[in-house]
């Protein structure tokens, strides 16, 4: 018995180091924001996120990240993540990748990893890490896809202050979700009439009742698509004062439930972010080009947006601009049993006065007020036109928002 | 060779230990490394992600300290040229998009010195009142 005991004691003293060690090689780390949010008017968001009554789920979220050094080339990233209003978003945003060191200027990764194509989307949902409550929606929204499978190479190369990101990647996504545009949304009557077209002979009760079980006009429903053969790249050259980057993807997108089977769909952007003394500057444009019944869920759009702050102690106070407009779309997509059905680019304006508090390292408290203009006539991303007394009780020709919330870093 | 090598780092260390005292920061690796000097350019470098390699291409890992301490304070102000703030989120920017990991944080100049000590290909910086021969000196901040 003795023995045991001290062979156990062995064992343990010589696991201690072993665990000591390997809790070296592990880091945990982690990202929380709770927010609220108001809207001052009747008419949501497309996505149905900011309404007329304080919400506390829009924005709150948290994530957790794992990482861990198998040796000294190989380490494993995980990221869990949760939203506290997973109806709005819908966007799977868990990744795990594998990240092989070949030297220092070059790695390659494999596994779910995040989609560069905007300056901050590769941390999209740590609010600590920029300056406004969320990413202007008119260029962030343009992207449905946050993440794919498959691999992408890092290769970066100094030269004094400076370092050149040349990022190409290659993947498949699954299981994606996006908004169903309202336009391809009908009313009851519409639907139930192209029900009864579709099936010669059905009863208009059936019809009716087939019409009730399928997503209408202004409810909020999610499609599925998957993206196959996306090749891309992302460049960057940065410095401690700022970053310049460009983007390019070429993918193939297939919509099982609208008839879309391949259709290929090209996506740019460019961008860049200054943060010199006082001053913070991000600026990015992208442009959205699809092909063929696809452009009914995804139009061809391009947006831009600009955002000047300035930092005076603890405090960021900052201006952002932003617009997303029709990038040449055609009029119209032929659909096989429908035939051609309009195609409704969405455009608007929004204006964002914020502000960015410093609680102290890794954690920031911030409030922003915004003002949404659609273009006239058109709904934006809202949910309908804010200007229609056929559908908003109380008419206006933009709406506000009003957010405030606390990011946090651990 | 190795006496030569021995005799040539005492001497380096004789020469700036008239400038090893306290509210001088001093940036120091281990007595092993081939180093024998660095800018604050490059050590920023290391601090912020950009390179893991220092010198002839041996890779480097480097300690910080917590906020607070007096190296802490002048080691971000005059090499990083960041605050608490911008340090912590530059690092958020990479840590979350899974590219690197911020440095280790340890307590004191004591600590850090005594790790830097004992772990090979390592980079530290500390208050000079703490300097003695179980580091290597590579750049003096007056």
């Amino acid at each position: 018995m003795k023995r045991v005991v001290s062979l156990s004691g062995l064992v343990l003293a010589g696991l201690m180091p072993l665990a000591a060690q390997a809790l070296d090689n592990v880091a945990i780390n982690g990202f929380l924001t709770a927010g609220a949010t108001y809207g001052d008017s009747e008419v949501p968001l497309q996505d149905g996120s900011f309404g007329n009554e304080v919400s506390f789920t829009t924005d709150s979220r948290i994530g957790i990240q794992l990482l861990a050094d198998v040796n000294s080339n190989v380490s494993v990233t995980s990221q869990l993540f949760a939203r506290a209003d997973e109806e709005a978003y819908n966007m799977s945003a868990d990744w795990a990748f594998v990240t092989y060191k070949v030297n220092d200027p070059l790695s390659f990764r494999m596994g779910k990893i995040k989609l560069t194509t905007f300056l901050i989307s590769d941390y999209y949902d740590v609010g600590y890490a920029y300056p406004w409550i969320r990413p202007p929606m008119e260029v962030y929204s343009s992207n449905p896809i946050e993440t794919i499978s498959g691999a992408d190479i890092l290769y970066r190369l100094n030269f004094g202050d400076n370092q050149l990101l040349i990022q190409p990647y290659f993947g498949d996504s699954h299981g994606e979700e996006a908004l169903q545009p309202q336009e391809t949304l009908y009313d009851h009557a519409t639907q139930s009439g192209f029900i009864q077209m579709l099936y010669p002979g059905i009863s208009p009760g059936a019809a009716d009742a087939m019409a009730d079980s399928m997503p209408l006009k202004g409810d909020i429903n999610f499609v599925e698509f998957e993206v196959h053969k996306m090749r891309g790249i992302n460049i960057a050259l940065s410095s401690n004062i700022f970053t310049v980057r460009a983007g390019y993807l070429k993918t193939l997108v297939s919509a099982e439930s609208f008839g879309v089977e391949d259709e290929e769909a090209e996506f740019a952007s460019v961008g860049f972010t200054v943060d010199w003394k006082n001053v913070v500057i991000y600026s990015e444009y992208f442009e959205r080009d699809i092909t063929g019944l696809a452009q009914l869920a995804f139009p061809d759009q391009k947006g831009s947006y600009v955002t000047l702050g300035y930092r005076t102690g603890r405090l960021l106070t900052h201006v952002t601009q932003a617009k997303t407009e029709d990038n040449d779309s055609p009029a119209t997509a032929t659909h096989p049993i429908f035939g051609p059905l309009p195609l409704a680019p969405l455009e608007q304006e929004s204006t964002t006065v914020g502000f960015r508090y410093e609680l102290g390292a890794g954690a920031a408290m911030k409030f922003e007020v915004q003002n949404i203009k659609p273009k006239e006539g058109t709904r934006g991303l809202l949910l309908y036109n804010p200007n229609d007394p056929s559908t908003n009780k109380d008419p206006s020709d933009s709406i506000n928002i009003y957010s405030f919330a606390i990011d946090v870093v651990f | 060779m190795t006496q030569l090598k021995r005799l040539l780092a005492l001497a380096i260390l004789a020469a700036s230990s008239g400038l090893a005292v306290a509210g001088n920061v001093a940036i120091i690796t281990h007595p092993g490394s081939s180093a024998v000097g660095i800018t604050a350019e490059e050590a920023a470098n290391i601090y912020l992600g950009k390179t893991g390699v220092f010198g002839k291409g041996s890779s480097v890992k480097p300690v910080d300290q917590k906020p607070g301490t007096p190296a802490h304070t002048k080691f971000y102000k005059e090499v990083l040229n960041k605050s608490d703030q911008q340090f912590k989120a530059h690092w958020s920017r990479i840590m979350f998009s899974g590219k690197g990991r911020p440095p280790q944080e340890l307590d004191s100049d004591i600590a850090v010195k005594n790790w830097v000590a004992s772990n090979p290909n390592s980079i530290g910086y500390v208050d000079g009142s703490v300097l003695d021969n179980s580091v290597k000196i590579l750049l003096i901040i007056p």
